[in-house]
């Protein structure tokens, strides 16, 4: 039985599919038009929006009912800066970006900083975080002069930095999944060291955790605050993409929606948010075309099954009953 | 006058709840590396005493010094960064981790790669070192759980009846390795398994109703006809 | 001064009367149950629509405020047992299995009276005079209403039998099994009582209202807050939640627009928690 050094990084099977499926992300531009890669571009960040939650909530078990907000003041932050300032385009965007990521990350730190140090954990944080993006939708539609309230804002100019714009699909498109990329890895990378290793015993025993010496708020907050980065990042290139910030990017909806691409994929895998965003985000459209109450009433029923019939992600429900199919099979 | 080898010193340690005392002026000393066992008939006030060093029961009366330094009174997450180490009596293990990620989490962020690998050998636990945690042995759990107190690279280590739902041969397989920490660590144990006592043969100190009533080396407190009777409920 | 005083004083205790009764329920629900139901909302929302349903066939406001509770506990009696009862101990599950309820019955209830504000009216209107001040009478009548619907909780939880056993089935239900209680059924009413409550809220504020599918989504943080701010499991903990909540949103409104004054509000009960995680009046 050999030792396997204590250092080593396996490479496990979230970073293999991460791999291929960047790989073949890129080649998208090659087969898809215009209007198509637009489109892919939006899940992209989108896809980077519920990975910066899986960061969160697939590693430490603890749920973020108010993801949107950063995602939200990432864009916001973006089109505010961009829009309402006057600066010289040539860095705009990259004081924008600045802006966004900051403005999200600030406000994990806060609100973080109070919940997480006070011992608050599980659903009492879940609470919170709802109305964190309670309290930012109502900030966003309340301070018109800024925000633009209940239209949003729009003139967001595409993403440009150090003389290079990118406001033709294909380029912009590859910062999409340049972002996206350079989030996958470096989360997998994280999340399978050590760093991830502490957060998964967090989940199991949080006191003992901090009786082998570790900061555990510190770290779970560093964790809050890395995801919320993230989320803005995500949320900052979207509206560069779009052109336009609105108050639903910010919504409570948003929130849930989020959380339903997570659990699609299997919370936890972080590859699997990217891939469940993308199979939701078809069956979303699909289902609001037929009438505006259709999705909301999906995403209820969607949540009741979760619960009730399988809780660990549909994925993990099929997997399941497909074996005990099998096993069947066999016997007989 | 100190003692230079003694790390741990214990002077007039008591606790009361209320009117009842549990622990009564206790004074004793444990040297640098020395094997200690702490027996008792139920009751006596052992896990109190344990408490109370490790920071969890601050003390009615008396004085705790760790190497010179009094640390009565301290939080236990204070005395546990000085060199304390405690393991409790029911196994607190990461069930979701295995035995590898166990310790690899009790290495701390900067790991010591070099002492996991000697560790995990020590603890008999090389072979299991990638099942989870969960899933092994209420022994073995408890090796992982000295072995993790030990990645901490203690100065002493208190363990609460270690062997506390542990077969015959793996109660013998603890007195063994803990015996091969002699020198390296200052072990405490508190235990009632008479086997595990004998075969560890450590300085044994005999608590009854609070009291020290005998300190010694086992063999000598074996053939104390006072500490058979309190066992025996003659006294 | 005392004429200012006045209305200010009175507006707080409008919006205090109203986080009062609705906390109740979410008191009872969260603060003794332990489910958090992110429903609750709905609630509300089935009390003002029953309110609209009364009056559309001609029934009167007197007759909606009986019905309303008496809709809101069999709702909330059907709810426990097909779904609440399921999620018990498991706090992400009843988020989002209650979550889910609240967006499918937003829907519904969109889709059977449109999005329009529906028109509601209140049982009388006009000012009253208080020490030369006019204030509207019926908020008046509201403060009293909610007042005296706290007294009688009190009461059913301090006095009766079925309060009792609500309170020793929470503290354990093997000890409560042990005294004849039956848990399963003193849930179902509990759930059900609160549901009660929220809906009597609901008819209460609908004439001061716009009366939406969406209307209950606002009460659901503040009740929460009132309660955690409170403190979780206590009765007059909700009372001093309901306090310092609404007494501070209405005196913030004064200078600042209401959605920030309620951000801001909210803002101050996470830093309270922050300090006091056990609330003020823990039980």
């Amino acid at each position: 039985m050999t030792a396997t050094p204590v250092r080593k990084r396996r490479f496990r099977l979230p970073t293999m599919i991460a791999i291929v499926l960047v790989a073949l992300l890129a080649m998208l531009p090659l087969l898809a038009n215009a209007y198509a890669l637009n489109n892919y571009r939006d899940v992209a960040l989108l896809g980077l929006f519920a990975l910066s939650l899986d960061v969160f909530w697939g590693r430490t078990g603890i749920l973020s009912f108010g993801h949107a907000t950063f995602f939200g003041l990432g864009a916001y932050g973006m089109a505010v800066t961009t829009i309402q300032f006057g600066l010289d385009p040539a860095w705009a965007s990259l004081a924008g970006l600045g802006a966004g990521v900051l403005l999200a990350a600030v406000v994990a730190l806060f609100v973080g900083y109070f919940i997480l140090y006070g011992g608050v954990r599980g659903a009492y944080f879940t609470i919170v975080t709802l109305a964190l993006t309670l309290i930012a939708g109502h900030i966003a539609v309340g301070w018109s002069s800024v925000t633009g309230g209940d239209s949003g804002l729009i003139g967001v100019p595409p993403f440009s930095a150090f003389g290079y714009t990118f406001y033709d699909p294909v380029s912009s498109f590859y910062l999409a999944l340049g972002a996206l990329a350079l989030c996958l890895f470096g989360s997998l990378w994280v999340m399978h060291g050590r760093f991830g290793l502490v957060l998964k015993a967090i989940q199991d025993d949080e006191t003992k955790v901090r009786t082998l010496g570790y900061k555990t708020q510190w770290i779970l907050l560093k964790t809050f605050v890395g995801s919320a980065a993230m989320a803005g990042l995500a949320g900052a290139l979207y509206v560069t993409g779009t052109g336009f910030v609105a108050p639903d990017l910010i919504a409570l909806l948003l929130s849930t929606e989020v959380i339903i691409w997570v659990a699609v994929g299997g919370s936890g895998t972080l590859v699997g948010a990217v891939i469940g965003t993308a199979i939701v985000w078809q069956l979303q459209v699909k289902i609001s075309s037929i009438s505006f109450a259709a999705w909301p009433i999906a995403i209820g029923v969607f949540f009741i099954l979760m619960v009730l019939v399988f809780p660990k992600g549909p994925a993990d429900w099929i997997l399941r009953r497909v074996r005990a199919w099998q096993r069947k099979e066999k016997t007989s | 006058m100190t003692d230079t080898s003694s790390v741990l010193q214990l002077e007039g340690v008591t606790r009361k709840f209320g009117s009842f005392t549990a622990v009564k002026d206790v004074t004793e000393t444990f040297r640098q590396g020395e094997l200690n066992c702490i027996i008792g008939p139920n009751g006596a006030g052992k896990s109190t005493l344990l408490n109370m060093i490790c920071g969890t029961l601050p003390l009615s009366a008396g004085r705790i010094s760790f190497e010179g330094q009094p640390i009565q009174g301290l939080p236990g997450e204070r005395i546990a960064e000085l060199g304390i180490a405690r393991k409790f009596q029911v196994p607190s293990v990461f069930p979701s981790l295995t035995v590898r990620e166990n310790l690899e989490v009790a290495a701390g962020l900067r790991g010591d790669d070099a002492l996991l690998e000697e560790v995990l050998d020590r603890i008999l636990l090389r072979d299991e070192a990638n099942r989870p945690a969960a899933d092994l042995a209420h022994g073995k759990k408890q090796w992982l759980e000295i072995g993790m107190a030990l990645m901490l690279r203690p100065k002493v280590l208190l363990l609460d009846e270690p062997t506390a739902g542990l077969s015959v041969d793996e109660t013998r397989a603890t007195a063994d390795f803990l015996k091969e920490l002699k020198g390296k660590v200052t072990v405490i144990v508190i235990e009632h398994d008479m086997a595990f006592v004998r075969a560890l043969d450590a300085h044994t100190i005999v608590l009854h109703l609070g009291e020290v009533i005998a300190a010694g080396a086992f063999a000598q407190i074996e053939a104390n006809e006072m500490v058979k009777d309190v066992y025996l409920g003659r006294r | 001064m005392i004429e200012a005083a006045i209305p200010l004083v009175l507006n707080a205790m409008t919006l205090i009367s109203i986080l009062l009764i609705v906390s109740l329920g979410m008191a009872i629900i969260f603060g003794l149950m332990n489910v958090i139901n992110l429903a609750h909302g709905e609630f509300i929302t089935i009390g003002a629509f029953t309110l609209v349903a009364v009056q559309s066939v001609g029934g009167g406001f007197w007759l909606a405020l009986i019905m309303a509770p008496l809709v809101g506990y069999a709702f909330g009696f059907i709810l426990e047992k097909f779904l609440i009862s399921k999620v018990y101990g498991n706090p992400l599950h009843a988020i989002l299995v209650t979550w889910g309820l609240s967006l499918i019955l937003q829907q519904v209830i969109q889709l059977g009276f449109g999005a329009a504000p529906q028109p509601v009216n209140g049982p009388f209107s006009g000012p009253v005079s208080i020490a030369g001040v006019l204030y509207p009478s019926y908020r008046l009548f509201l403060i009293a209403a909610a007042l005296t619907t706290f007294a009688a909780t009190v009461v059913v939880f301090r006095k009766t039998r079925f309060g009792l056993d609500l309170r020793a089935s929470i503290h354990s239900t093997e000890m409560a099994a042990v005294m004849g209680v039956n848990p399963d059924r003193i849930n179902a009413h509990a759930f059900a009582m609160g549901a009660a409550l929220a809906a009597f809220a609901g008819v209460l504020i609908a004439p001061m209202a716009a009366v939406t599918a969406y209307m209950g989504i606002n009460y659901l943080a503040r009740s929460f807050f009132v309660v955690l701010v409170g403190g979780a499991g206590s009765i007059p903990g909700v009372a001093a939640g309901s306090g310092i909540i609404g007494g501070l949103e209405t005196v913030l409104s004064y200078e600042i627009p209401v959605t920030v004054a309620q951000a801001a509000v909210l803002i101050l009960a996470i830093v309270i928690l922050r300090f006091r995680p056990q609330g003020i009046l823990p039980s």
